[in-house]
C-alpha cells in the first residue's frame, strides 16, 4: 500500500484558501535518539535539495554548523541564504533513506522535501491538486 | 493562521509545547512521555509559499 497524503487547506492572502501537498515524514533525532514525526513537510519538485529551518535542525542534530557550508537561492534575484548540509536519516512507512538536507541559518523557512535522494526515490504522483501518493 | 513561522510539539495528536526552543521542548517531551510518538509541526504564516531551491 503506497502512502498517500491529502493536500492540506491553508490560509492565503491572495486566494483565501489554498491546498498544499504537505506530508508527514519521520526523522531520526540524534538529540533524543529516537524517531520524530515531522508534520507539514512541503513536497516540492522545485527544490533541488530538502530543507529544514535552523530551529528544527538543532532539535534533530544539535550543532548544525558541523555540516558542509553552502548557499542556496530561490526566486529572489541575487538573494542567497547560508545553509549547512547534513545527511539525516528519514523514514516513510517502512522505507528508510538517508537524505541530504540544507539546514538554513533562519527559522523562517518551510520544511521541504526536495528532489535529490528525496522525492526522486519515490514514484511521486501529484493527483489533481488533491492527493500526493508516494 | 500564524503571522510568522511557529513550531509546536505534539504527543498523541495533542499540542504539549509551543515555542521557540524546539530542542528543549523535544527533550522535555521525550522525558515526560517515554515510549510515545512525538511529532513536530511547523505552522506556516499566511502568505504565498513559493519554494524553489537551487544549491
Amino acid at each position: 500500500m503506497l502512502p498517500s497524503f491529502n493536500y492540506k487547506k491553508q490560509e492565503s492572502r491572495l486566494f483565501g484558501k489554498v491546498l498544499r501537498p504537505l506530508i508527514e515524514l519521520e526523522a531520526y533525532s540524534e538529540v533524543t535518539n529516537d524517531w520524530v514525526v515531522l508534520e507539514n513537510v512541503l513536497a516540492d519538485t522545485g527544490a533541488d535539495i530538502s530543507m529544514l529551518p535552523r530551529i528544527m535542525g538543532e532539535a534533530l542534530i544539535g550543532d548544525i554548523m558541523q555540516g558542509k557550508k553552502a548557499q542556496v537561492k530561490g526566486i529572489v534575484p541575487r538573494a542567497r541564504m547560508n545553509v549547512y548540509v547534513h545527511t539525516l536519516k528519514f523514514r516513510l512507512n517502512s522505507k528508510r533513506f538517508n537524505l541530504p538536507v540544507a539546514i538554513t541559518d533562519s527559522d523562517e523557512v518551510p520544511i521541504v522535501l526536495g528532489r535529490v535522494k528525496g522525492l526522486d526515490i519515490f514514484n511521486a504522483n501529484f493527483k489533481k491538486g488533491k492527493v500526493l501518493q508516494l | 493562521m500564524a503571522k510568522t513561522y511557529s513550531y509546536v510539539v505534539l504527543v498523541g495528536g495533542k499540542i504539549v509545547y509551543r515555542g521557540k526552543n524546539l530542542k528543549k521542548m523535544l527533550k522535555e517531551a521525550r522525558k515526560k512521555y517515554p515510549g510515545k510518538q512525538i511529532s513536530i509541526r511547523c505552522e506556516y504564516p499566511e502568505e504565498i509559499l513559493v519554494a524553489i531551491i537551487q544549491l
